[in-house]
């Protein structure tokens, strides 16, 4: 084709077939760019798309750093990888900079001819003869530069090409736009599905440490209200009701029951129902619990005699009478201390499956604790019974007896009423001993102390005071019932045959009886045991076997005698000096008009109204058989 | 008017209690215990009536936490649950719940608490 040919229509199309072709690249090159959402690659298709539009060899794309403020390449072609790290262009300078300040594309076809940027930039130079230049626009915010040095052609760049960049650059902007927000979104989206995850984790864990907590609460709060009504000095009766008012409150059961068997085999058995249950359904329960507990225990096969039942009934609500209903579901779990099986809980329902897994889970947690508490109650129950009980014949000691005697007076204040009191010692005890032996001594000891405890009421305290000698607090009881009992007493220790009894020669084993009342005799405990024991000389000196008793009755006999006795002997004690003596002294005058003297004696008072004489009964004997006159009255105060 | 919270994640027990409640009382909702207690927080309702199988946190955990907080002790709270075993009901009022109802439950028995529970709480003022 000759120059001539090519006329101003054809260069004109030419010039479009140019820019269409340019386009058209450019459309291209977008659509595979749009469909690139890394940056990296984008990047890199960028320059590609512009260097191959351009149909150069050099291009670069900066992009402002904030880092070091100032345009750094971020992707290039044809430059070396020395000159991509170290170029760093400022703002406004060289020609990039130009383009990054102004915002505005930049053509220069020959820099050696541009009087702005010759000979300024040396390492540009180097490179560049044409230079082509447009800014990355998003937003209005000038964001980097593209730059396109020399073509492959050795020529310079036009107009055209300017155009062309600057389209492609617009559009390449939007690409990178995306692709920067998309690469963020992408981060922020990892991000946040990874805080997500460990979000999800972290709550199941959380949950999963809310769920045991909660179940431990639970259990503690469990033992925690056991816990808050008993202690340690708890009975075990106490310890038991405690107990079973916390399954009752998380447990549903028609039959709570509670089988304890104590060291000397002997069984208590609580039961707890919200229904009345009859004896013939109790002792079936009884049959039933027992059995279960055989199964568990390793010891001898335990009876149900020895079995007493003690009904709780904490939560009768029901008022109807079960006699027939069948025991349908049961859960029972053994109660041990140190390694024995001392006891069952059982429960029972009327329904069938009605205790689940958790119930047993509950119970087992309630009767692991109650093992605890309940060998420490057990512990403290014997303890205080063996620092209160005597070992060989299982009756109070002296100190027990001394507390409970201060007790009872106490009592007897508040409400009025009499205590009595015996002193009773074996007769011929010391040389029975002698004869047989301790051990023999003791069997006999042994033996009157059951003698005491059958004879006497469940109210009174029976004690071994000393050696051989017994006290017994006798509350609500007058001078008159007492000596009833002590005459019971003393006969059946006359009748009761006690071993080798048979060889000893006319000497049976009995007791003598001393006897004082509160508030007659005495007003606080020393006193009335010294009156007591007083009351047990006289028994024993009068001939043993006899029950004596402190005489306070002097006045009521003293109205009794008669008036022409000119001498009374008067048997007995008298407990009060000053009382006795002023009434004595009062009544003498009065009555008799004579003057009475008082003579002390060792333990009893001898009285002389005149010639009248008061003497113990076997002075008295005495005196009536020396004087046979009819002058003498005998008064015995017994 | 007075707020009553109810806490339940079952929409059929939501609306018979609103039905129930609606004339009387201004109703809040949450579904879980946790949108319950930011709820009390936030709302500060005269009562609240609580299920107790809730997602998040369960109903003795609101409760608890509602009950060991100064400025909501004496929120009445009203467990209405369909655990109606005697442990779950031991829970709840250790839990510190002023009452314990079971489902099915009576709409007029829960008028009945409520009114009961908001006169108790007036005295107690």
């Amino acid at each position: 084709m000759s120059d001539g040919l090519l006329t101003k229509e054809t260069l004109e199309v030419e010039l479009l077939k140019k820019k269409v072709k340019g386009l058209s690249l450019i459309v291209e090159i977008i659509k595979d760019i749009n469909s690139t959402l890394d940056l990296e690659s984008l990047l890199k298709k960028i320059i590609e798309g512009a260097t191959f539009i351009l149909n150069s060899e050099i291009g670069s794309l900066m992009l402002f750093n904030q880092e070091f403020n100032c345009l750094t390449i971020k992707v290039a072609k044809g430059l070396s990888k020395k000159v991509i790290q170290e170029t760093r262009i400022k703002v406004g300078e060289s020609l990039s900079g130009w383009v990054f300040k102004h915002g505005k594309p930049l053509l220069i076809s020959d820099i050696e001819k541009d009087s702005r940027f010759a000979n300024k930039e040396s390492s540009e130079k180097y490179y560049t003869k044409s230079f082509i230049g447009a800014p990355l626009i998003v937003k209005d915010k000038v964001m980097g530069v593209i730059n396109i040095n020399n073509k492959i052609s050795k020529d310079v760049f036009e107009v055209d090409d300017l155009w062309l960049l600057e389209t492609f650059a617009s559009e390449v902007a939007i690409a990178m736009d995306n692709s920067k927000l998309y690469e963020e979104t992408k981060k922020r989206v990892e991000e946040l599905s990874n805080m997500t995850k460990e979000l999800a984790a972290s709550k199941l864990v959380v949950s999963k440490v809310n769920l045991l907590l909660d179940k431990k609460l639970y259990d503690l709060t469990l033992i925690n209200k056991i816990n808050k009504v008993v202690n340690p000095a708890s009975r075990h009766k106490d310890v038991v009701i405690a107990v079973v008012k916390v399954i009752n409150e998380i447990i549903d059961y028609h039959i709570l029951s509670f089988l304890l068997i104590n060291e000397e085999e002997e069984g208590e058995l609580f039961i707890d129902s919200p229904y009345s249950l009859d004896q013939g359904y109790l002792k079936k329960i009884k049959t039933q619990v027992i059995e279960k507990y055989n199964n568990f225990s390793d010891r001898l096969e335990f009876k149900e005699n020895k079995v007493k039942e003690v009904s709780l009934n904490s939560m009768l609500v029901e008022t109807s009478q079960v006699s027939n209903a069948e025991i349908a579901s049961i859960l029972f779990l053994p109660i041990k201390t140190a390694n024995k099986v001392v006891g069952l809980i059982f429960l029972g329902q009327f329904k069938r499956r009605a205790f689940s897994k958790e119930d047993l889970r509950l119970l087992t947690l309630i009767r692991d604790h109650l093992m605890i508490i309940l060998e420490n109650s057990l512990l403290y129950e014997k303890l205080e019974k063996l620092s209160i009980t005597d070992g060989l014949t299982k009756l109070a000691v002296h100190r027990h007896f001394q507390e409970a005697l201060i007790n009872e007076l106490k009592n007897a204040a508040v409400d009025s009423h009499l205590v009595s009191l015996f002193m009773i010692d074996i007769d011929y005890f010391k040389e029975y001993n002698d004869r047989y032996g301790h051990p023999t001594g003791d069997i006999v000891l042994r033996e009157i102390a059951q003698i005491l405890l059958e004879t006497t009421r469940v109210t009174d305290i029976v004690a071994r005071y000393g050696g051989e000698e017994f006290g017994v607090i006798l509350p609500w009881t007058n001078k008159e019932e007492a000596i009833v009992l002590g005459k019971r007493i003393i006969k059946k220790v006359e009748s009761y045959k006690f071993p080798k009894e048979g060889n000893q020669k006319g000497k049976r084993i009995t007791v003598s009886i001393g006897l004082a009342t509160y508030p007659d005799d005495a007003l606080t405990n020393v006193v009335l045991i010294e009156e007591a024991d007083k009351a047990l000389y006289q028994a024993k000196k009068e001939g043993k076997n006899q029950i004596c008793f402190c005489k306070d009755l002097i006045i009521e006999y003293v109205h009794k005698l008669p008036i022409k006795a000119k001498k009374v002997v008067v048997l007995g004690d008298f407990n009060n000096w000053s009382k006795d003596k002023h009434f004595l002294e009062n009544i003498g005058e009065s009555k008799w008009r004579i003057k009475i003297k008082l003579f002390p004696g060792s333990y009893r008072y001898k009285f002389l109204i005149n010639e009248t004489i008061w003497l113990s009964d076997s002075q008295a004997t005495e005196y009536i058989e020396d004087d046979t006159e009819e002058k003498v009255s005998l008064l015995v105060v017994k | 008017m007075k707020k009553i919270l109810i806490v339940e994640d079952d929409p059929d027990i939501i609306d018979i209690l609103k039905v129930t409640l609606e004339d009387k009382y201004k109703i809040l909702e949450a579904c879980n215990g946790i949108k319950a207690v930011n709820m009390v927080y936030e709302q500060n309702p005269d009562l609240v009536i609580l299920d107790i199988n809730l997602p998040e946190m369960n109903g003795y955990q609101v409760c608890r936490l509602l009950k060991e907080d100064k400025n909501y002790q004496s929120l009445p709270v009203l467990i209405l649950t369909s655990k109606s075993q005697k442990r779950d009901r031991f829970w709840g009022m250790e839990a510190g719940a002023d009452k314990y109802i079971t489902k099915p439950f009576n709409p007029e028995e829960v008028l009945d608490c409520i009114e009961e529970l908001l006169i108790k709480k007036g005295k107690f003022r």
